[in-house]
């Protein structure tokens, strides 16, 4: 029982953390922001959602199975994510600033 | 009769394959590779396969047919016709094959139903008599290297050829010329390869990766897995390293030359083992005959068969991605 309430739990807090980073991909001005929207989606969303499949699952082959893919998309995803991100600014990108706030067009 | 039809239909599949090669007009040869589709629909209506005939008719004769038509009309720079305003005869034909279609949709079986043709006279086939005639605990490979190694063949043919049209069209990578994407751009900063955490996390991905792509490869016979997936690890490895990697070293560690010796090796040696049943008195792709024992020719076949895959797949996928970091 408590085990399907964590569960439950665990999966319920990633489709919510899944659904502020879609919300992000489509609000956010530009793409530093947007990626950073991504990125939440996968370490947090996919994380969680890892979390309570390992804890629906119990002590099985499967539940460490489980276990290895939320340690390795634990470092690959931010990885991935500052990959794209530092080709961005190498490519000469310019983040976006909130007008009125200083900055070099502000 | 029957045999004179096909005979004929054969023949000028033929003729429009070899006229297409030989032929200096482009536009002329996109006419025929639409013949060259029709003939080929005809041919698998005539051999009962009435789906793969539409398939074909409506991919390799329609589809297809109108993207390199399009894909034509938008490179060609002196262009006699351009492509504005609906043709209406072309609208007509649209619309009443369309229907035609739907309207033979409904004859088809739903999805799943046991009394499909595949679901009824095949598959019990294969679950019948697969432990006994092949012997390797996975159904899927079973089918798909052994019973069907045929189309595998095809499947594997099909990645080299577009693998060889990358490379054609974008030309072999200059062994100099490999740069990460985006440095010539922004010589301000430093590439990926240079930062910490893309080395670290990396360094540790690519032998794990390698590791599990060869689980993968020879786990095929046992549960999911195989070439297909294997190869591809292999090749997002060795993507990782190039990332990873000065151009130099990679040019120096891994040559071009290695991955189109692969990539054509891998099919030769698919070829090869198929070869090898008519040598020993089989059939083309019979495995059977390849041991003393049926079933460790199954087993030997299936193997060797899956490595080729593997191979041919990684050194596919690879050459394509350093094909195009090269420009």
């Amino acid at each position: 029982m408590i085990m399907e309430i964590l569960t439950a739990a665990a999966i319920g807090i990633g489709a919510l953390f899944v659904l502020m980073g879609v919300i992000g991909l489509f609000r956010f001005p530009d793409f530093f922001t947007r990626i950073h929207a991504a990125g939440v989606t996968d370490t947090a969303g996919a994380g969680l959602f890892i979390l309570g499949l390992a804890l629906h699952s119990g002590l099985t082959v499967a539940t460490l199975k489980l276990l290895f893919i939320l340690f390795f998309s634990f470092f690959t995803s931010p990885t991935g994510t500052y990959a794209v991100a530092n080709s961005a600014v190498r490519f000469g990108l310019q983040p976006w600033i909130r007008p009125g706030k200083g900055g070099a067009d502000g | 009769m029957d045999e004179f039809v096909r005979l004929g239909l054969m023949l000028l599949l033929l003729i429009a394959a070899t006229s297409i090669i030989f032929m200096r007009n482009v536009f002329a040869s996109i006419a025929v590779f639409g013949i060259y589709s029709f003939l080929m629909a005809s041919i698998f209506s005539v051999l009962a396969a009435p789906d793969v005939a539409l398939t074909e008719a409506v991919v390799g004769a329609g589809i297809a047919t109108v993207l390199m038509l399009a894909a034509f009309a938008f490179t060609h720079s002196t262009r006699d016709a351009p492509l504005n305003g609906v043709d209406s005869l072309g609208g007509v034909v649209f619309l009443v094959a369309g229907a035609l279609l739907l309207f033979m949709l409904a004859d088809a079986p739903p999805i799943g139903s046991v009394n499909a043709v595949n679901a009824s006279i095949v598959a019990e086939r294969y679950v019948e008599d697969a432990p006994k005639e092949i012997g390797v605990p996975n159904l899927v490979t079973a089918v798909l290297a052994s019973y069907r190694g045929y189309d595998t063949l095809g499947e594997l043919t099909v990645i080299f050829t577009a693998a060889t049209g990358v490379l054609l069209l974008l030309g072999r990578p200059d062994p100099a010329g490999i740069t990460t994407v985006g440095q010539q751009y922004a010589p301000r900063l430093e590439p990926i390869r240079t930062h910490p955490v893309a080395r670290i996390v990396s360094k540790i991905m690519i032998p794990i990766i390698l590791l599990f792509a060869l689980y993968v490869q020879f786990f095929g016979e046992y549960g999911p897995g195989g070439g297909f997936q294997a190869g591809v690890l292999v090749a997002v490895a060795l993507i990782l390293y190039q990332f990873l990697t000065a151009p130099e070293i990679v040019a120096e560690k891994l040559p071009n030359r290695l991955f189109t010796t692969l990539l054509a090796g891998g099919l030769l040696l698919y070829l090869g083992i198929g070869v090898m049943g008519p040598v020993l008195g089989g059939n083309f792709l019979d495995y059977s005959v390849l041991a003393t024992a049926p079933l460790d020719g199954q087993f030997r076949g299936i193997f060797w068969v899956e490595a080729a895959i593997g191979l041919a797949v990684a050194a596919g996928i690879y050459s394509t991605f350093r094909a195009f970091t090269a420009h």
